[in-house]
């Protein structure tokens, strides 16, 4: 099992320093970070100085491993658009999108796997159906539309939750819908198909040829099996809901990272974005990792 | 009502799918200790009858008449929760073909033994431990207290049909359903399973039902029998009277293609023509996929055999799954370079040569019927396709080649236009043997070419191939499992085991007079009727 | 009902009543009746892609000719529309019809535009990992856990936003950022199928590997191929909006469908219309595509649960016949 930790961990720091050195070079050669920094109407001696000043003018591999070295002591680097440091602007917006990713696969996680253990336990039936029509309407819903619609009614018609902001918990109700719904098919149709493949298996004919049926035989015959491919999927949408939660803070005016990355897109201040893309990515793989160590301890053939 | 078990007029339909066979006016009567063979082809409702019994069909099948009456309980005024509580596992047991997934991959065996157990009896952890244990050493399994910990997984495919059937009769049932339970495993050990069923079968006095594709198994292990096809019963009775007695055509054709199989062909002269393959110190070994800080294992699938093949004869390579003679087949035909040694076939390097070259001197046919034509193509253009490769178009003489060739593999000229999916398996084996010989290849490699058909249509492929042999001179190596097979088509024969030829020499002599332990007990593990 | 007209029309031999007969393209047309959601979602795609190509020219309003004066019309079914503007003027007085049936030639090109970029990435990719194995499929794999890292919608915010928003960008860059399923998909079929016998006849009738890929490999993966290409599809209208919703894809003045929700932003509470109408008109796209995929996966799935069954049911006592006939 520790083996299996450790080379999963060894990939997990290999794609990390790869990801990091592919979003250095990508963001350092689709605009000339000087340039970037002096602003658009800046005239060339400016540009200029401003190259020698900040070392823009040294070589690129030099520049990635003095970054890379500070990312790892926790240096960020310094932000030009907000004048500030990067490290500080991460920290002050990292909890609400915390909030906002794990109370999104919350939602997810209520409505679709009861929904996808329901389908499957009767296929075809009006159930099945209606939780297939969920996940069709869901995947097609754009995702800020649906904000929109939810600010809509719930702004005029049902004031209930807040629309907009950050201030309480409840302000995070909506946005983690939204955000949540979208990741409903994907893991509401893997439970579904996984549960139906279980209970075609020939374990589970041993099962009921030995007595089991109902409740009795799903969860203590069929749920390890089927929630397998879940697990994996679940990480999968979590370490996305980081990175998807840029048009979800816009729309609900939600003070976290994805907005922070928007903004920092728009007024191109590349060391925020870069530091960002770099943290969606690791997270991403982090969650992944903690899948992979749960799936091991759920199937024993994967602990080989 | 005074039987143990009686199914009368039990019909089931699939409603809506015309393709599946249903069953029709089944009728079975079986005596408390009694024993009964069911033996059909694939597709003959053999299964179906059981698993209506046992209520484990599937979800589209209706089960349109018929009562069955089992222990003076009228089985279809049982609804189903009072019949999975009383009846399932405790009263009927069942055990199934594959035992690679017939347990569940993620619980320990100690696990899902014990749940078996507790389900239906109140009983504590302790006690369910304790007769766990116990079925285990019934089953003849030993380090118990350490298999009670094992997956699955960890398991072979011998041990976890060991573990079935202990799970199966945990409960003590009155009756065990066993459906082909040593299908799926090897020879040696399929001898195995079944004493251990009949041994148990007296031991806890049982009755059983017995399902078989296999004649010679089923009479073996039972006393009656039912001879099925197509959905219906073409005849029963005592075992011997059906065997030696035959009233109906199809069970005399199943018997003696069975028989025919079986007979004892007379020596060949041992005229010796030309060496055409030599084969020397060939070795291959496979590596295992090497993960992060664990060390490379390396499995000696073939290890330093030598051997010829003379030219015009055929030769049979014989052994169980994983002795490599697969591996052999596929070196030969320079499918897979070999590690070490090598391989001339007419005096040249089968890996030196040109693969269009190669490809005139030897050609292969394969186990599976349903993979071995590319769905998208046309049979026309599949048997074709050796002679075009190099060219752009169809001419009116590879047309006729074609034709021709369709003809002597016994195929109709109306298959030329016709895609695989409409072609049943004996077809479409056809199919593959035309593809091999339309080169005018020197040798035949047929890899078990008839293990995945039906007992009667497997003779009709073998006479194929027989004939073929005489009219085109041609050399074939057969790569097989069945000794009927090899008996019946092979002069000279291999035994392999572990990758290593362990036995060989003339056919008849070979296997009649084993010398080797291996081979006797490989010989002894055939039922013959 | 038309479209099984026209099926029984053209391929009259697919609805032979002996299963037996049927070629492979005959099974899936004879699938594809029998499965309501694939009817429906192309049935809907064929009638918005025709909408699209020739929507403008029958209404014949340019979607970029400004009004002043007709600024914020309301749509024909609330009070105060007319009939010259159905679905009423935008902020800077442009019929929002027209602005919304040439959006749907935007989402359409950026849609397929994009999703073949990524076919061809993936298929590439994926073919040359399953076919070769070993250390190729090892360095795709890696390639693959990597793409999956990267949070894609922001990546390619940021590329799109600092090289220059145009249609041709954000095909590239959608394309380029979504081709793990192709590879995924393409690989393991390729795995699949590289162990058949029939791959291994080829062999040892001497066909080369180009040959093999391009007439054993590639034709049998299609169907799953053109399944994802659909479901891509969908996904790349979606992120083509995204991006124009955050100001960081198509710009204006072209019609997006994102952009036009984004415009109607500021007059959410007031003119909803100008939001719901452009969303609708995504959703109802990229359900029909999505419907279509769906559909394409239940039929062309060789162990999918659809009957092929015939209109007249032939009962039961008529079948057992027929099998008694063949005996």
């Amino acid at each position: 099992m520790l083996r299996f930790i450790a080379g999963r961990l060894i990939v997990v720091i290999a794609v990390a320093i790869t990801l990091s050195f592919i979003t250095f070079f990508l963001l350092n050669y689709a605009i000339d970070p000087a340039q970037a920094v002096a602003g658009e109407e800046a005239l060339f001696e400016e540009i200029e100085q401003v190259r020698i000043q900040y070392g823009f003018d040294r070589p690129i591999l030099e520049r990635y491993f003095e970054w890379a070295s500070g990312v790892m002591r926790g240096n960020f680097g310094e932000s030009y658009y907000w004048n500030k440091s990067v490290y500080l602007l991460v920290l002050e917006r990292a909890p609400e999108t915390i909030t906002l990713a794990l109370m999104s696969v919350s939602v997810t996680i209520i409505i679709a796997i009861p929904l996808g253990i329901l389908a499957a336990l009767n296929p075809n039936t009006i159930i099945d159906r209606f939780a297939l029509g969920i996940a069709v309407a869901a995947q097609a819903v754009p995702n800020f539309w649906l904000g929109l619609l939810m600010i809509i009614l719930f702004a005029l018609t049902f004031p209930i939750f807040p629309v907009s902001g950050d201030k309480t918990y409840f302000h995070f109700v909506l946005p983690s819908i939204v955000l949540g719904a979208s990741s409903v098919p994907p893991v509401m149709r893997l439970m579904r198909t996984g549960l139906l493949d279980v209970v075609d298996s020939d374990y589970i004919r041993t099962a009921r040829s030995n007595g089991f049926y109902g409740w009795n035989l799903t969860i203590n015959h069929s749920m390890r099996n089927a929630v397998l491919p879940v697990v994996s999927v679940l990480a999968v949408q979590l370490g996305h809901k980081f990175g998807g939660s840029v048009i979800t803070e816009s729309v609900f005016a939600i003070n976290g990272l994805g907005r922070l990355a928007l903004e920092s897109i728009l007024g191109t201040d590349i060391p925020t974005v870069q530091i960002l893309v770099f943290i969606f990515a690791f997270m991403f793989l982090i969650f992944n990792l903690f899948a992979d160590i749960l799936n091991a301890y759920l199937d024993p053939r994967l602990r080989k | 009502m005074n039987n143990f078990l009686e199914i009368k007029n039990l019909s089931i339909a699939f409603p809506g799918n015309h393709l599946v066979n249903t069953l029709s006016n089944f009728n079975l009567k079986l005596d408390k200790n009694g024993s009964l063979g069911i033996v059909g082809e694939s597709g003959s409702g053999k299964t179906l009858s059981m698993l209506a019994l046992t209520r484990l069909l599937p979800k589209q099948a209706i089960v349109s008449s018929g009562s069955i009456d089992f222990l003076n309980h009228n089985l279809s005024e049982i609804d189903n929760l009072n019949f999975y509580k009383n009846f399932s596992g405790k009263k009927i047991s069942m055990i199934f073909q594959e035992p690679m997934t017939a347990l569940n991959p993620v619980y320990t065996v100690g696990r899902q033994l014990m749940h078996t157990y507790m389900y239906h009896n109140k009983v504590g952890k302790k006690e369910a431990h304790h007769k766990s244990l116990e079925m285990l050493s019934a089953v003849k399994l030993s380090d118990n207290l350490e298999r009670m910990k094992q997956y699955p997984h960890q398991l072979s495919g011998g041990q976890r049909q060991r573990v079935m059937i202990a799970m199966a009769l945990i409960n003590n049932p009155s009756l065990l359903i066993a459906d082909e339970p040593t299908t799926a495993l090897d020879v040696t050990v399929q001898k195995e399973i079944i004493n251990l069923i009949q041994e148990l079968k007296e031991k806890f006095g049982m009755a059983l039902i017995f399902i078989s594709h296999d004649l010679g198994v089923v009479s073996q292990v039972s006393k009656n029998i039912i001879v099925m096809k197509r959905g219906e019963i073409i005849e029963t009775g005592k075992t011997y009277n059906v065997l030696n007695k035959p009233k109906k055509l199809y069970t005399k054709t199943l018997i003696s293609c069975l028989k025919n199989l079986n007979t004892k062909r007379k020596k060949n002269k041992s005229k010796k023509n030309d060496k055409i393959i030599e084969v020397t110190n060939l070795s291959k070994f496979y590596k295992l996929p090497s993960k992060l800080f664990s060390a490379k294992k390396i499995i000696n699938a073939v290890n330093d055999i030598n051997f010829s093949v003379y030219e015009g004869e055929t030769l049979s390579i014989i052994g169980e799954s994983g002795s490599g003679k697969s591996t052999v087949a596929k070196m030969l035909n320079g499918l897979l370079a070999p590690d070490r040694g090598e391989i001339l076939i007419c005096n040249k390097d089968i890996n030196k040569l040109d693969t269009k070259e190669r490809a005139e001197i030897i050609q292969p046919v394969f186990q599976d019927p349903y993979s071995t034509l590319n769905p998208n193509h046309t049979i026309g253009y599949i048997i074709a396709r050796p002679l075009i490769l190099n060219k752009p178009f169809l001419s009116d003489e590879i047309r006729n080649l074609v034709l021709k060739t369709l003809d002597l593999v016994g195929l109709d000229k109306g298959f030329y236009y016709r895609f695989p999916n409409q072609l049943s398996g004996g077809q479409r084996q056809r199919v593959a043997i035309a593809r091999a010989i339309i080169l005018e290849p020197k040798i035949l490699i047929c890899d078990e070419p008839t293990s995945s058909l039906d007992v009667t249509i497997q003779e009709q492929i073998l006479q194929l191939l027989k004939d073929l042999k005489q009219k085109l001179g041609i050399t074939i190596i057969l790569i097989s499992h069945d000794i009927s097979v090899v008996k019946y088509l092979s002069e000279r024969v291999l035994v392999m085991l572990d990758g290593k030829i362990v036995e060989s020499g003339d056919t008849i002599s070979t296997l009649q007079n084993p010398k080797k332990e291996y081979t006797k007990k490989l010989m002894s593990a055939v039922y013959e009727i | 009902m038309i479209f099984e007209l026209f099926a029984k029309r053209l391929f009259p031999q697919a609805f032979n009543n002996d299963l037996s007969e049927l070629e492979p393209k005959h099974i899936f047309l004879r699938k594809s009746v029998n499965h309501l959601g694939f009817k429906f979602g192309l049935t809907m795609l064929l009638i918005i892609i025709f909408l699209g190509i020739f929507g403008p020219h029958i209404i014949g309003i340019s979607p970029y000719e400004q009004d002043l004066t007709k600024r914020l019309l309301p749509p024909i079914w609330v009070e105060g529309g007319n009939w010259e503007h159905i679905f009423g003027t935008d902020g800077n007085g442009r019929d929002y019809l027209a602005r919304i049936l040439y959006g749907t030639r935007i989402s359409l090109t950026i849609g397929f535009g994009a999703a073949f970029v990524g076919m061809i990435i993936g298929i590439s990719l994926g073919i040359l990992a399953g076919y070769f194995g070993g250390w190729v499929d090892q360095l795709v794999n890696y390639l693959l856990t990597c793409q999956l890292a990267l949070p894609g919608l922001l990546l390619a915010m940021t590329v799109v936003f600092l090289i220059g928003p145009s249609i041709t960008v954000v095909i590239l860059v959608i394309g380029v950022l979504h081709w793990t399923l192709f590879l995924v998909v393409s690989r393991s079929a390729t795995q699949r199928i590289r162990n058949l016998d029939y791959v291994l006849a080829a062999n040892a009738i001497g066909a080369s590997k180009y040959q093999i890929i391009f007439s054993d490999i590639i034709p049998n993966i299609l169907n799953q191929i053109i399944v994802i290409f659909t479901l891509e599809v969908g996904i790349a209208i979606l992120s083509e909006a995204s991006l124009s919703f955050l100001g960081v894809g198509i710009q204006p003045p072209t019609p997006s469908w994102g952009l036009l929700i984004a415009e109607g932003r500021e007059a959410l509470f007031f003119q909803p219309w100008l939001i719901i109408l452009p969303g609708i008109a995504l959703f109802l796209l990229v359900v029909s595509i999505n419907m279509l995929g769906d559909g394409l996966r239940d039929i062309t799935d060789p162990n999918s649960k659809i009957e092929i069954k015939s209109k007249v049911e032939v009962p039961i006592s008529n079948l057992k016949q027929n099998i008694n006939s063949k005996k």
